[in-house]
């Protein structure tokens, strides 16, 4: 008997030692829904207070702890299963906060909470549903829910019996609670958003009774209940300790009264939740998601250097580095109030409470172009987020020279410096990492530099087979400034003709791009529609009869963003072969007509707006309009397809992207380079508010043709020794290009020159391009209808991630924690840790590479 | 030793005979649920002397009418058809005996006082609908039948079940619509009423399930409007459309966009189509929103349409795409979720599919219904049958307002085993009232919520049919 227990033990034993892969075995998470970390006692380090993790399992009904040391889970007491806090049910937020009267080499028990999402059927009937913050003993290693202080919001305060909670936080009340009154340590708050506008604060402080437990808590005061006039959807606790910062769909005021969208800043450093002044800070959208941190930001000339440029008092006309770390303030925009048809476009917005200059509001955008910085693009949609800091004291920093407390990081472009990583768990299974202070997305590929970098990737050519007709070609400029003023379409050459198409990192897209002559315009091909007569004006309209008069529309087709001009081609299609017999090579009848005006929506004929059309010069075409269109049967069904005039730019995703002139006057450089860029917004608006047609046509293009991200990429830098020779690994650009101003500085010149190479989407010239020998010979103007050029731009960026390294379904936590506290792990830095529904835990470095993350499940 | 695999074969052979003896002959059940899936509500004035007779729910005098589809899923009855639709009065508001205590559950096991009809329909029923005056004003008034609408995937049919004018139902000439044979597992069946130029024009369209190369089919089965040329008389069975790749699973209609939406089945975890057909457009084919660029392992289940039809509300199931697309395979669920994508419509008319939120849920969820609230977003009810829980959404403020999930005292589900089934009802004196179907207990909860700007206070009302043994 003896010996088989001992050899079971033995195997057991075995067992355990040859894991791999996973750190810990037997986790069991049930879906993992919420994290936080927390020092407390557990039966796995009865001696001492240790760090833990708390993960929340939804579908559990519990929580678990991980030793943030060595990454094993705590185990219960009966040794063989991991410890099980029984919670309420679907226990979804976590909070943990010391009280702020530990050190680090002595922490003390902090406060941990937990709570639900939704009430649940644990009360006393199905009347009276339970909306409560649990609490977890931390002080003593018989970890549980303590029933004396679980902070039961509607027995506390009836008028939250209609509440929902929103989110929820925990902070250490460090800050003195009466001016020049220091407050004693060994208080924390639990502040809970509710619906309605609410905000739910408990107090806690560390019993000092004798006879209680050592280094447990106790409730300090009432519930006090505030009303925010808003709903805090998401909060987040500042580094400095005195702010809380809550996302919010809700308007706000400003500092000066004046409404706004974004976040709002509440100051808790007062004693009374009542008094605590809020703040709205303008992110221009509301916002769902928000995290904190403090950090300096790269120098604007140097994206290795971090710190503002200062005179160096020590060297003569030198010139140092400021650390000037500030607090920073991410928050992503709530989806159904941004993007490219609204003020900002969607993303992680970086807030500046501090900045006076900018009320508080987003910050500035760096290449001094946008009313505002651009928001950080995530490619899929944030379900968490967290600031990191670098670990204490700072990693070594990869570049000299830096002033400024860094942490590594190892993008797969190699080891870099950064000052904060912001850490997104998306909705594609990933955890996206953001380089906070290069103002971007941490970039996996170079955007200037090897074959991803922003550019374009492919260029062809589609016309006639009949070499006698000409194709649309772009006109290399350089070679019309040197005397050879032709158009070069050299297909053997695309490295050549990718110049002839200009693109800028930032604002590069991964897309097919076509310039086509008389093309579709996109959005409007073949749909579904109606031709009729009304008022002695032949109209088209995308709508279809539901009675005599009576329509469903399917937009307005007269709308200036969609692109159609006067003297574009509307062919319509007619279901009826009788009336209108197909074109030769069609299997549909109909006809062309030519747009002649813009019919503003009429209730009996199009409800939604029509575009006026006339008859072309073909005989058929006249005959079918007028016999489909006449009074005796005013309107048909059609399906409408509409070409524009002249030459029609759209690209695959992006969509329609203007009219491109057909440039034949090698020196009309100047006026008739075609360039897709970002133009004053708010001018536009007003203006096509007003009715400008052009303006409403170009505002969609302009806001489509925001920058997406700021390049990470150094200043393409000359050789040490030769200041005027190319930087080879960084072809597309001059010595001295920053990419992120789009400004070029020459060394050369005193003081240096600056030149705008601009900051542009797209630009080119198209021309007319005879593919006969010598360029002539071939048939006049026009092209043939269809004719086009096509090309393909990649945007120089893939995402910074990590994921599970098996599996790794819906990331909905994420938070960090710095492992070199740690004696055995000094080694180590901050430590990201994000928790996946499929019942797995990763926990790795932004400055290891992927393998290296260790698993718990 | 030799003649045990003869004794044991014949022992075999005589149980097998006897099961399926048994199953193929037995009348379904008319006492009880059996399986329950679709959930479908009806209002009809009591003392109303012919159709059409609708009212709105918690008036005087306002019967509200439960329809049931059992689906016969164990085959305990007769295997092609023993499903069945029952109709139920449920008790109002007003009748809760004043007995009970607050918050106490009315159990009614005893369905017999509250039957007005049993219809028996094929096996395996799916989601139901109803084509009635209440769902297409001018349907009744114009001199046409009520009817309601399951297929059954055993049998591969539209039941067009009759609801009489007490709303009776019964499945006689005409009831049996059959559906394209290549084409396998019907479900969905949602009504499309609209007007045309050639007056009120109702549609059914049923999706599958089970399609070749997994492309997805709608087939429309048109019950009045314009009569196709060679048709003689409705209803017309069209034949099935493709629309695009991936089987389509719930459908619903947008009577004021006439659009139908649908999402799909598993293809891929690079695939998650929420696609719509434009009814009133004929003949063209909307390239749909795939979600899959912004939720990696999801796959669509029921659906809800918000009341401004600015949002979808979508039961997504969770899995991981990353282990699915390494090895071609569907993995189990990891979770569930509710996705909320806008589908406002841009300057060309298309909707934009932007996703909003993407909020937790249960395993397993399944139907979603969404209630409008004045002021308000809608309150949006989800089942999610493999936790056993129901959960209450409110978009309002962006959160899970409401979950009934185990009973603290038993550790049962509140809302029985595997809900999945969803009716909700929205009465005029404000109150909603949600119909959960346990589909593994077979019984109907009703879920009652007396202020929809309060989700939280949602309590279960009472509890219809038997528990299953």
């Amino acid at each position: 008997m003896r010996a088989g227990r001992t050899a079971a033990l033995a195997a057991l034993a075995l067992a355990a030692a040859c894991s791999s892969g996973a750190r810990t075995l037997g986790a069991k998470f049930s879906q993992p829904t919420a994290l936080a970390t927390f020092q407390g006692l557990t039966r796995a380090r009865p001696e001492a207070v240790h760090a833990y993790l708390a993960v929340a399992s939804a579908r559990g009904d519990e929580v678990r702890f991980v030793d943030l040391q060595d990454d094993r889970v705590v185990v219960g007491p009966g040794v063989i299963f991991p410890l099980s806090v029984p919670t309420d049910p679907r226990p979804m937020r976590l909070a943990a906060a010391s009280l702020g009267d530990g050190s680090a080499g002595a922490p003390s028990p902090d406060l941990l909470a937990v709570a639900g999402a939704g009430s649940l059927d644990v009360g006393a009937s199905s009347l009276r549903p339970a909306l409560r913050l649990q609490i977890v003993v931390t002080w003593d290693v018989h970890n549980r829910v303590d029933p004396a202080l679980t902070v039961d919001l509607p027995a506390e305060d009836p008028s939250l019996a209609d509440a929902d909670l929103l989110s929820l936080a925990a902070m250490t009340i460090a800050r003195p609670v009466t001016p020049g009154v220091p407050s004693p340590p060994g208080r924390a708050r639990l502040l809970a958003g509710l619906s309605g506008g609410r905000l739910a604060v408990a107090e806690f402080e560390r019993d000092s009774d004798p006879a209680a437990t050592p280094g447990s808590l106790k409730r300090r005061g009432p519930l006090v209940v505030r009303d925010l006039g808003f709903d805090a959807v998401h909060l987040a606790v500042s580094p400095d300790g005195w702010r809380v910062f809550a996302a919010t769909p809700d308007p706000l005021l400003d500092a000066a009264g004046q409404p706004v969208r974004g976040v709002a800043q509440i100051d808790v450093s007062g004693a009374d939740p009542l008094a605590w002044p809020v703040t709205g800070l303008d992110a221009r959208a509301p916002t769902r998601l928000v995290a904190a941190g403090i950090l300096s930001e790269r120098t604007p000339d140097d994206a290795d250097l971090f710190g503002r440029r200062v005179p160096d008092p020590s060297v003569p006309g030198g010139i140092g580095l400021a650390p000037d770390p500030r607090l920073e303030v991410l928050a992503v925009l709530d989806e159904s109030s941004c993007g490219s048809q609204a003020a900002i476009d969607c993303g992680i917005a970086t807030l500046v409470p501090d900045d006076a200059s900018r009320g508080g509001g987003i910050a500035a955008d760096p290449a001094g172009q946008l009313p505002y910085r651009a928001p950080i693009r995530i490619g899929a949609m944030p379900l968490a987020l967290v600031v990191v800091p670098p670990r204490a004291g700072g990693d070594v920093p990869v570049v000299s020279g830096q002033v400024e407390t860094v942490m590594t990081i190892a993008p797969p472009t190699g080891r870099n410096d950064a000052t904060a990583v912001g850490a997104v768990a998306a909705a594609d299974g990933r955890i996206h990492l953001v380089d906070v202070g290069r103002w971007a997305e941490g970039n996996a590929v170079s955007s200037m530099r090897g074959a991803q970098r922003a550019a374009v990737a492919s260029l062809d050519a589609l016309g006639s087979s009949d070499t006698n007709k000409q194709v649309v070609g772009l006109w290399n400029d350089r070679l019309v400034e040197s005397g050879q003023p032709e158009t070069a379409i050299a297909f053997e050459d695309l490295p050549s003709l990718q110049k002839l198409v200009g693109t800028t990192p930032g604002f590069a897209q991964d897309d097919a791009w076509s310039v086509v002559w008389e093309g579709l315009i996109p959005g409007l091909v073949l749909r579904p529609g109606t031709v009729g007569l009304a008022n002695g004006t032949p109209f088209v309209a995308l709508q279809r009869p539901l009675a005599a008069t009576t329509w469903i529309t399917g937009g307005n087709i007269a709308d200036p963003a969609l692109g159609v001009r006067i003297g574009d081609i509307a062919f319509v299609a007619i279901p009826d072969t009788a009336l209108c017999p197909p074109p030769e090579g069609f299997a549909v009848g109909g006809f062309e007509a030519r747009v002649t005006g813009f019919l503003a929506p009429d209730p009996t004929w199009y409800p939604a707006g029509a575009l006026a059309v006339d008859r072309l010069s073909d005989p058929d075409h006249t005959a079918c309009l007028r016999d489909v269109a006449d009074a005796a049967a005013p309107t048909r069904d059609a399906e409408l397809s509409i070409r524009g005039q002249g030459l029609v730019l759209s690209g695959q995703s992006f969509g329609y992207a203007g009219r491109p002139t057909l440039s034949v006057d090698p020196g009309a450089a100047a006026t008739e380079t075609f360039v897709v860029e970002w133009q004053d917004e708010g001018a536009l608006a007003a203006a096509a508010a007003a009715g400008d047609r052009s303006a409403g046509e170009l505002l969609p293009i302009v806001r489509k043709a925001r920058r997406r991200y700021y390049p990470t990429d150094r200043v393409c830098p000359p050789p040490p020794d030769k200041p005027d020779l190319q930087d080879l690994s960084c072809p597309d650009y001059p010595v001295g290009y920053d990419p992120v101003t789009g400004v070029v500085t020459v060394p050369r010149t005193t003081p240096p020159e600056k030149v705008f190479l601009g900051l542009h989407l797209l630009k080119f010239r198209a021309g007319p391009h005879c593919r006969l020998s010598g360029g002539t010979g071939c048939d006049p103007l026009p092209l043939l209808r269809d004719t086009s050029l096509s090309f393909g731009t990649q945007s120089g960026r893939a995402p910074w991630i990590r994921q599970a390294l098996g599996g790794g379904s819906f990331p909905f936590a994420v938070t960090w924690y710095d492992k070199s506290l740690f004696p055995s792990t000094s080694s180590r830095g901050t430590q990201i840790l994000a928790a996946f529904f499929d019942d797995q835990i990763i926990d790795f470095s932004p400055a290891s590479s992927p393998a290296d993350t260790a698993v718990v499940r | 030793m030799t003649r045990l695999p003869t004794l044991l074969a014949v022992a075999l052979a005589a149980v097998s005979a006897c099961t399926s003896d048994q199953a193929r002959n037995l009348v379904p059940a008319t006492d009880r649920f059996h399986y329950p899936t679709g959930v479908a509500l009806r209002h009809l004035a009591a003392a109303c002397p012919a159709p059409p007779c609708p009212c709105t729910a918690g008036e005087v005098g306002c019967d509200t009418l439960l329809h049931v589809v059992s689906s016969n899923m164990d085959l305990a009855f007769d295997v092609a058809e023993g499903g069945t639709l029952a109709v139920l009065r449920v008790p109002d508001v007003a009748e809760r005996p004043a007995s009970l205590a607050p918050g106490e559950v009315q159990a009614i096991a005893d369905l017999g006082p509250l039957e007005r009809g049993w219809a028996r329909v094929g096996s395996f029923g799916g989601e139901l609908s109803i084509l009635d005056e209440e769902t297409c004003p001018g349907w009744e008034s114009g001199g046409r039948e009520a009817a309601a609408f399951v297929a059954s995937r055993n049998q591969g049919r539209l039941y067009r079940v009759a609801l009489g004018a007490a709303g009776a139902p019964t499945c006689g000439d005409g009831c049996r619509i059959s559906l394209d044979p290549v084409l396998g597992d019907p479900y969905s069946t949602p009504v499309a009423c609209r007007l045309t130029p050639a007056g009120l024009s109702a549609s059914v369209f049923v999706t599958f399930f089970l399609t070749p190369q997994n492309l997805g089919y709608l087939q429309e089965v048109l019950l009045s409007g314009e009569l196709p040329a060679g048709a003689t008389a409705f209803p017309v069975v069209n034949p099935p459309f493709a629309v695009g790749i991936d089987a389509a699973h719930s459908a619903r209609f947008d009577p004021v966009r006439q659009r139908l939406w649908f999402t799909g089945r598993f293809a891929g975890p690079g695939t998650l189509p929420f696609r719509f057909v434009d009814v009133a457009f004929t003949g063209t084919q909307p390239p749909g929103i795939d979600l899959a660029s912004q939720i990696y392992g999801g796959e669509g289940r029921g659906f809800a349409l918000s009341s401004d039809g600015r949002r979808a509300y979508l039961a997504l199931r969770l899995y991981d795409g990353f282990t699915s697309a390494l090895y071609g395979l569907r993995t189990p669920d990891t979770g569930g979720a509710l996705a909320v994508v806008g589908i406002e419509e841009g300057a060309d008319g298309r909707p934009g599919g932007q996703l909003l939120r993407l909020v937790p849920l249960g395993l397993g969820p399944s139907e979603v219904r969404a209630i409008p609230r004045a002021g308000r977003r809608d309150l949006v009810a989800v089942t999610c049958a493999d936790d056993g829980t129901l959960h209450l959404y409110d978009d309002e403020a962006g959160a899970v307002a409401r979950v009934f999930a185990l009973d603290p005292a038993t550790g049962k589900p509140v809302l029985g085993r595997q809900p999945f089934g969803l009716a909700a009802e929205q009465r005029f004196d404000g109150k909603v009232r949600f119909f959960v179907g346990s589909f593994e207990r077979s019984f109907v909860s009703v879920v009652r919520l007396d202020d929809p700007a309060a989700p939280r206070d949602a309590w279960v009302e009472m509890r219809l049919g038997r528990e299953r043994p």
